[in-house]
């Protein structure tokens, strides 16, 4: 059998396979007319999966940032209602009072402050509004607070270092004369040598 | 999704016997002529139409009754142009008609409910008795792969590479089916007198 001819016609013909081409080929294809209506709509596919996975994405993005402005604002408003309301100013003082202001505790302090702020939480939207300038005061008043005993620390350290380094500092001087013979001691046994 | 308006035919005419035109050119124009239909030039598609339909000619003689095939040309046709912008790639028009082709041969079978036999079937509609028809069910008592291959080659006068080429198949798939289709065909062949 003749491959090159059944593949591509080259090569030596195969009697067999020009016979079955010739009865065959009388069954092939004429073309006939292709009959298309006038007006075919080609039409894409409407994939709206795109325009839709925008509109969730913006929908999810303006959720999630309203909840946070809405989280973050009541938080603020919380720490402002505080300083405005007598007991909870009294409470803050306490509370700072017991609570020691280190800045390792800061967010411990911070968050004791809001649970007593919480409360004796008032409500009504005016005194919150009216509250606004308080929380600058509140924070102001901490800070100076904490500062004020900071700096009591930070004296009574630097006296206790003061103390140390005279103390080391006598102690050199000792050394020093004890080692160039200017001590006291070594002079009067070296006169009564001499004398 | 897709509307189409029927309000006059539009005859697409083509050569009275289509010759099989140039595998490289027909590949490198594909993409363009489909593009241009997509555009809404619909005279485009009458070149893909006298390119392409011996192809759909052909795979549907394989496996349906020759009294349906005209029909089912023009059907898939049509079909192909309305869903023609679903079309990814667009140089792979041939495999993707082919495709359709050979779906629309099998929804054939299911929408006539019929659970004879294919071979069988096809013998007793196709009642012509002449010569062709009779060698043509020998063709098409083959296995799938090697009928349409072999009614491409036979029926169509395809070459081997240019029915790798129109089907997407490799062309070394197409030569083994030609082979060992016509190897069978043989021995089929041999039992009839007067062939």
């Amino acid at each position: 059998m003749n491959d090159d001819y059944l593949w591509d016609r080259t090569g030596e013909p195969d009697p067999q396979i020009q016979q079955l081409e010739q009865i065959l080929g009388t069954l092939g294809y004429y073309t006939r007319p292709l009959e298309l209506p006038a007006r075919v709509r080609i039409g894409r596919r409407r994939t709206f999966f795109p325009r839709i996975a925008i509109a969730a994405a913006v929908a999810t993005m303006l959720v999630g940032g309203a909840f946070w402005l809405l989280l973050h604002k009541q938080t603020a408003l919380v720490g402002l209602e505080s300083v405005s309301n007598p007991q909870a100013v009294e409470k803050l003082k306490t509370a700072s009072e017991n609570v020691a202001p280190p800045a390792k505790n800061k967010r411990v302090y911070e968050s004791t402050i809001v649970n007593a702020a919480l409360e004796n939480k008032p409500k009504g939207r005016s005194v919150r509004k009216n509250l606004m300038a308080g929380n600058k005061q509140f924070r102001t008043l901490g800070e100076t607070e904490l500062t004020a005993r900071h700096r009591a620390e930070a004296e009574a350290a630097k006296e206790q270092l003061m103390l140390a380094l005279r103390v080391a500092s006598a102690k050199l001087s000792l050394a020093q004369k004890k080692a160039h013979g200017t001590y006291p001691g070594s002079l009067i046994r070296n006169q009564h040598k001499i004398g | 999704m897709y509307e189409v308006e029927a309000i006059d035919m539009l005859l697409i005419t083509g050569r009275r016997k289509p010759s099989i035109a140039p595998v490289n050119i027909e590949v490198a124009s594909e993409a363009i002529l489909v593009a241009a239909v997509i555009e809404g030039n619909h005279d485009q598609f009458a070149q893909l139409y006298y390119v392409y339909a011996p192809l759909v000619h052909g795979i549907l003689l394989a496996r349906v009754p020759r009294s349906e095939v005209e029909d089912l040309v023009q059907d898939i046709f049509l079909h192909a142009l309305k869903k023609l912008p679903t079309l990814r790639d667009r140089a792979a028009f041939g495999p993707w008609i082919a495709m359709i082709a050979r779906n629309r041969a099998m929804d054939f079978y299911r929408q006539s409910h019929q659970s004879v036999e294919v071979t069988e079937d096809l013998r007793s509609t196709d009642t012509s008795g002449s010569k062709a028809t009779e060698m043509l069910d020998v063709v098409r008592s083959l296995p799938d792969a090697y009928r349409e291959t072999l009614v491409l080659r036979f029926v169509e006068g395809m070459t081997g590479p240019e029915i790798a080429t129109r089907t997407g198949l490799t062309p070394a798939s197409v030569r083994v089916n030609l082979h060992r289709g016509m190897k069978l065909l043989r021995e089929k062949l041999g039992f009839r007198e007067g062939l």
